[in-house]
């Protein structure tokens, strides 16, 4: 338990008014606008106008499943990445962590392209998910596109507890494999399996890409899709006031969700680091097959899809046979004139402009914390639960009138979208970091700032490393939000690719989807490059 | 006659290029503590892992009460390893109440409902019922090894693993467990390894000791013979205060005839108390230091520098000149 | 702690900067058009070469999206579109009921049908709706009706995203023989929903359906690229849906936005307009047109405003419920 001394608690007014106002500023205020917007439109008969209901029905639905699937192979994965001695697993963690790079509805069209009847996987074997359109084939693709957030959160879980040494207690008490899994490493990993599930749900919920491609064209509507085309015809005068309603109730839900499982899971709280085993043991090899079961999921949900997407990108239109000899790169020279160039560089500066604020703002609620003790991981949380669409009406409606069709205001918009993602790794990284360290430093004649600049913020180094990938990736291929904020000479590229596909010109689409994916996987790649090597002990 | 409890051959364990135990023989009958010893790095972790079945050999063999259970192709399974194990960091499971915890491998083992009310007994056997409804993260320290001590206690193993078990506890709480640990032992009979880097402890708990350096055994013998005649320089040290001088067979150290034993390398190992202060030989204080029982001079002498022991308070000061004398010695190998 | 407070003040500028560089001047034209993007490239470029000096900001998105987005500047009192460009006249109607159009008499209006003038927005192009097949119409479609075969997997775009699906909700709807029974009889028989008229050809060329609703630039754009479809020009006659163009009065550089409507009506934006696949307002113009004969039809989009609601609930209820 750390304890703060009077001298180490001065000075944290300031930065605490600080912290107050970027949640305000990010979330509080812009909520506050939509919810006096929607009460002053008069709520209760707008919300059960024709399929609202079972909109909300569905996204509900869709999001629970959505969040369970995902977790189930979120988990299983990090078992086994994390557990056993598995041959290639830099390869694995790679492509299991894919999928983040690639927009998620760009992943229902890769699907679709993959898998719907008369797709490639059809042309090849004959064989094809007639079930990909409509409410199966969402949650199908949703769960896929947020296993890896799972993923990673039940994996850090891992790492982070003496696991082995209390697995090993409890096979030394008799347990078998199976029984200390069941016993001790899952109910143990609880904290972890919950926030895993929370950020599914919060993640699904949000999801408006792949309901748009996969469900509308069978009728199945989500509130995300069902705003979108509520705002979509605002020339009915009451549709922007449907909009703002069913992104309050977006808006409940999830907050809801996220404040139940909080109490329950104290998921807001990163996992408090402990101290590692010193016995160093080797690890097992896996149980037999759960290696090959793993790539075959992997490629199936990652690999041949992206083929698929990939395959689509050369043909040259829709409908001409996916054969080599047809293969043109038309697309790529039709999709990147001036415009498209310009919307990558865009996309590219905001990420990083989002990345950099997130950080900054993360890093000030961090030491805020630290210095008073009051925790912002709840505030922080909600920020993150809220769905892209409300958030980013809420945020048009509360800085509109100054930033409309600004960069300035998809800014905000991604800042109180992905503080959460800057602010868990760092929070984690900071609580690990021995107070003793610090206090040696001031005993060495360092002052307080030298102190935390000197020790706190190297050791702290992965935590920010892993936080700002995170924010830039989300950023660089967030949609959502994009498409309701953006202005004119002020569109992301997710934004051209929406474009190119509601024109309904999937090759194109299919062409600048795979650039995009290629960018950002090579941004990746050099960000992970670059991250500094943990010690090894 | 009957097998030894535990029995290891040739002991080899390791991972990629890293070899962590090497060639490790080992016998320990029923009713006997074996300690091992050894500074962090040694593989006494990895030895005691290697016999309760957490990690697979490389080569050698083990077996537990005449059954093979480990060797490079066959690897019994730790549930089925009749073996107790308390852990350096206790490995308390923070899901689980104290009594829970002692329960789990009663349940494991098949005794369903009486698990709870066999558990709470042996609790208040050790003495510890009040905290049978607490979680780990209610108890300090020694009472979470105490906890740890009763769930390996609880399906009477034929071995108990003890792995450095009061590493992390305060002075009065180690003598406290370990009394505690030996009379548990003593009264079920089973074997005992017990693996520490603190001679101290291991001298005074153990039947029998072996020496671990690198992986690799340096010496095994009783507690007496580890100290008294220790192999070489560094298991002298490892197990106590030691003085070494250079010497000859049936000759003289410092100019004293005395009787020599052990292999003749050139020095001598001098233990303090085998010195006295007064004597024919002469040194020069260099420090003091006082133990509470007895106080500790170091001088310098022909030859080198001696630790000689004397009862009482301090009764000189460094650079004192004084007379000492030397009744055995023990002639040692450099390594 | 300091540190991070200048960090944080300086990325914080950073943002102002960046909000204050994005921000349209007063100089700067802002067209807000859910015209196809080639298009609106040809003109902006044949505008900006005729008035050097002119800086143009264009804002491309679905008829809903840019209707949304209009909706959405009014609303938080933000400056919005100078020149409003669409697909079909629907919006412009409900604009021009607000008060919103600038009301005068550009020089191409001359030029132009009559059906294709009012006070405050002039038409600029032809769309039209058309039913696309796959190559060789195997299934013999001639007319709307047989859309509602069925035996035949049909795929229709959402009206309330897509202006030119709107017409033809617009269209049928008022129309005798028709009505919104036209729709409950495609739902009856299968037909699905999709999006985008785009998205209505991509299904046939991929063979999912056989036959759609959709636009004849999109079937054709597809057909030249090799996609396997046809188009078929249905009896009783192809709905016409004339693209408008108008001039918010808020508008800041005002001149400018008149002249970029002048630009549009003139012989050079026409031929532009044609050049890129669409049907120029004016007759004599090169560009692409239905075969002689065919029969057109143009709705009567003040009575669509006016009946606006209904159509869209009875379609809501058809489709959704």
């Amino acid at each position: 338990m750390a304890s703060r001394t009077s001298v180490e608690r001065l000075g944290s007014r300031g930065p605490e008014a600080l912290g107050v106002l970027i949640v305000v500023a990010l979330a509080a205020y812009p909520v506050g606008r939509l919810v006096v917007e929607a009460v002053g439109d008069g709520v209760a008969d707008g919300l059960w106008r024709g399929g609202v209901g079972t909109a909300a029905l569905n996204s509900l639905w869709t999001s629970a499943s959505a969040a369970s699937l995902a977790l189930l192979a979120g988990a299983a994965l990090a078992l086994l990445t994390e557990r056993f001695r598995v041959p290639g697993v830099s390869l694995m963690r790679a492509a299991i962590i894919a999928t983040l790079v690639v927009p998620p509805f760009v992943s229902a069209l890769s699907w679709h392209a993959t898998y719907a009847p008369f797709g490639l996987f059809d042309d090849a074997t004959g064989v094809s998910a007639a079930w990909l359109e409509g409410r199966v084939g969402v949650v199908a693709v949703i769960a896929v596109n947020v296993a890896p957030l799972a993923y990673l959160v039940v994996a850090a879980g891992l790492r982070s507890w003496r696991v082995p040494d209390l697995e090993w207690a409890a096979r030394a008490a008799g347990a078998d494999r199976t029984a200390t899994l069941r016993l001790v490493t899952l109910p143990m990993l609880r904290p972890a399996l919950a926030a895993g599930w929370l950020i599914g749900f919060a993640a699904s919920l949000s999801s408006f890409g792949v309901p748009v491609v996969l469900g509308t064209p069978a009728g199945f509507e989500t509130l995300t899709t069902r705003v979108y085309r509520a705002v979509a015809f605002a020339a009915m005068p009451d549709a922007f006031e449907e909009a703002v309603i069913m992104a309050l109730l977006l808006a409940v839900i999830a907050l809801a969700v996220a404040l139940v499982a909080d109490a329950r899971f104290a998921v807001a709280r990163p996992a408090p680091r402990q101290v590692r085993s010193d016995g160093r043991s080797p690890r097992r090899p896996p149980p037999g097959g759960a290696v090959g079961a793993a790539w075959v999921y992997l490629g199936l949900t990652v690999i041949l899809p992206g083929l698929g997407l990939a395959v689509r990108a050369l043909t040259p239109s829709v409908g001409v046979s996916a054969v080599p000899t047809n293969w043109t790169l038309g697309n790529f020279t039709a999709a990147f004139d001036s415009r498209t160039w310009e919307a990558l560089g865009r996309s590219a500066l905001l990420a990083v402009a989002a990345a950099v604020l997130a950080l900054a703002a993360a890093g000030l609620l961090v030491s805020v914390r630290q210095s008073s003790g009051r925790g912002w991981d709840g505030a922080v949380l909600a920020m993150f639960a809220l769905p892209g669409t409300a958030l980013a009406l809420a945020i048009s409606l509360g800085y509109g009138r100054w930033l409309a069709n600004t960069a300035a205001i998809i800014l905000i918009a991604y800042v109180a979208k992905l503080l959460a993602l800057a602010h868990r790794p760092l929070a984690a990284s900071a609580a690990g970091v021995d107070r003793d360290l610090i206090r040696a430093a001031r005993a060495a004649g360092a002052s307080a700032r030298r102190a935390w600049a000197a020790v706190s913020l190297p050791l702290m180094r992965p935590g920010l490393v892993a936080g700002g990938l995170l924010v830039f990736l989300f950023a660089v291929h967030e949609l959502t939000m994009s498409s309701l904020l953006h202005g004119p000479g002020n569109e992301t590229l997710a934004v051209v690719i929406l474009d190119y596909q509601q024109l309904g010109d999937p090759t194109v689409t299919a062409a600048l989807a795979v650039m995009l994916a290629l960018v950002v996987g090579a941004a990746a790649l050099l960000l992970l490059w670059l991250r500094p090597r943990r010690v090894r002990r | 006659m009957k097998a030894p409890a535990l029995s290891g051959t040739g002991i080899g364990v390791g991972y990629g290029e890293i070899e962590a135990l090497t060639g490790v023989d080992l016998a320990v009958d029923s009713g006997e503590l074996l300690a091992v010893l050894g500074p962090s790095g040694s593989g006494k972790t990895t030895l005691l892992h290697a016999i309760a079945g957490f990690v697979p050999l490389v080569s050698g063999s083990i077996e537990i009460d005449g059954q093979l259970v480990s060797d490079p192709v066959v690897s019994v399974p730790p549930e089925r390893r009749n073996v107790g194990v308390v852990f350096q960091h206790h490995a308390l499971w923070p899901h689980l109440t104290a009594v829970e915890t002692v329960a789990f491998p009663l349940r494991r083992s098949g005794r369903g409902r009486d698990s709870l009310p066999e558990a709470a007994g042996l609790l208040e056997r050790l003495g510890i019922s009040h905290l049978a409804d607490r979680f780990p993260d209610e108890m300090s320290g020694g009472e979470q090894q105490r906890v740890s001590l009763a769930r390996a206690l609880a399906r009477h193993p034929v071995l108990f693993l003890f792995d450095e078990p009061t590493a992390h506890l305060d002075v009065p709480l180690r003598s406290a467990l370990l009394e505690e640990i030996d009379r548990q032992r003593r009264s079920d009979g089973a074997a005992g390894l017990y693996a520490t880097h603190d001679a101290g402890e291991a001298l005074a708990l153990a039947d029998r000791m072996l020496l671990l350096r690198n992986g690799g055994v340096v010496q095994s013998g009783t507690p007496v013979e580890v100290y008294e005649q220790p192999v070489d320089v560094w298991a002298a040290e490892l197990t106590g205060p030691a003085s070494v001088l250079p010497a000859e067979v049936g000759s003289s150290i410092a100019g004293r005839q005395i009787e020599l034993s052990g292999s003749p390398d050139g020095i001598a190992l001098i233990r303090p108390e085998w010195t006295c202060l007064g004597g024919p030989l002469s040194g020069v204080v260099e420090r003091v230091s006082y133990r509470g029982t007895r106080t500790e001079y170091r001088l310098r002498v022909a030859g080198g520098a001696v630790i000689v022991s004397d009862d009482g308070t301090p009764r000189l000061q460094p650079g004192d000149e004084t007379g000492w004398d030397v009744r055995r010695a023990h002639l040692i190998s450099r390594h | 702690m300091v540190f991070r407070a200048r960090i944080m003040a300086l990325l914080g500028a950073f943002a102002l900067l960046a909000a204050a560089c994005s921000s349209n001047g007063s100089g700067t034209l802002t067209i807000y058009t859910s015209v196809t993007q080639a298009t609106v490239d040809a003109l902006v470029t044949g505008f900006e070469e005729a008035n050097p000096g002119a800086e143009v900001e264009v804002f491309r998105a679905p008829t809903g999206e840019v209707a949304a987005r209009i909706e959405a500047d009014r609303r938080s009192g933000a400056a919005t579109a100078d020149v409003v460009w669409l697909s079909d006249p629907l919006s412009m109607y409900q604009y021009q009921a607000d008060g919103l159009l600038e009301s005068w008499d550009p020089a191409g209006a001359a030029t132009l049908p009559t059906a294709a003038v009012t006070d405050t927005f002039w038409g600029t192009r032809v769309l039209h709706l058309v039913i696309v097949v796959a190559d060789g119409n195997p299934a013999g479609v001639v007319s709307w009706r047989d859309l509602t075969d069925s035996s035949l997997a049909v795929a229709v775009p959402d009206p309330r995203f897509a202006g030119s699906a709107f017409a033809a909700l617009g269209y049928f709807g008022l129309e005798p023989g028709f009505g919104i029974d036209f729709f409950r009889e495609l739902r009856q028989a299968g037909a699905i929903q999709v999006s985008s008229p785009g998205d209505v050809v991509t299904g046939v060329a991929e063979g999912r359906y056989d036959a759609g609703l959709t636009l004849e630039f999109s079937a054709r754009s597809a057909a030249d690229k090799g996609s396997p479809i046809d188009v078929v020009w249905p009896s009783p006659a192809t709905i016409a849906v004339v693209s408008p163009v108008a001039v918010f009065a808020a508008a800041d550089p005002i001149a400018t936005a008149r002249s970029f409507v002048d630009h549009l009506l003139s012989p050079a934006g026409q031929a532009a307009i044609g050049s890129t696949g669409w049907t120029p307002i004016v007759a004599g113009v090169e560009g692409p047109a239905p075969p002689p004969g065919t029969p057109v039809v143009f709705p009567d989009w003040a009575e669509i405003f006016q009946h606006q609601s209904d159509l869209l609930a009875g379609y809501s209820e058809v489709f959704d419920g």
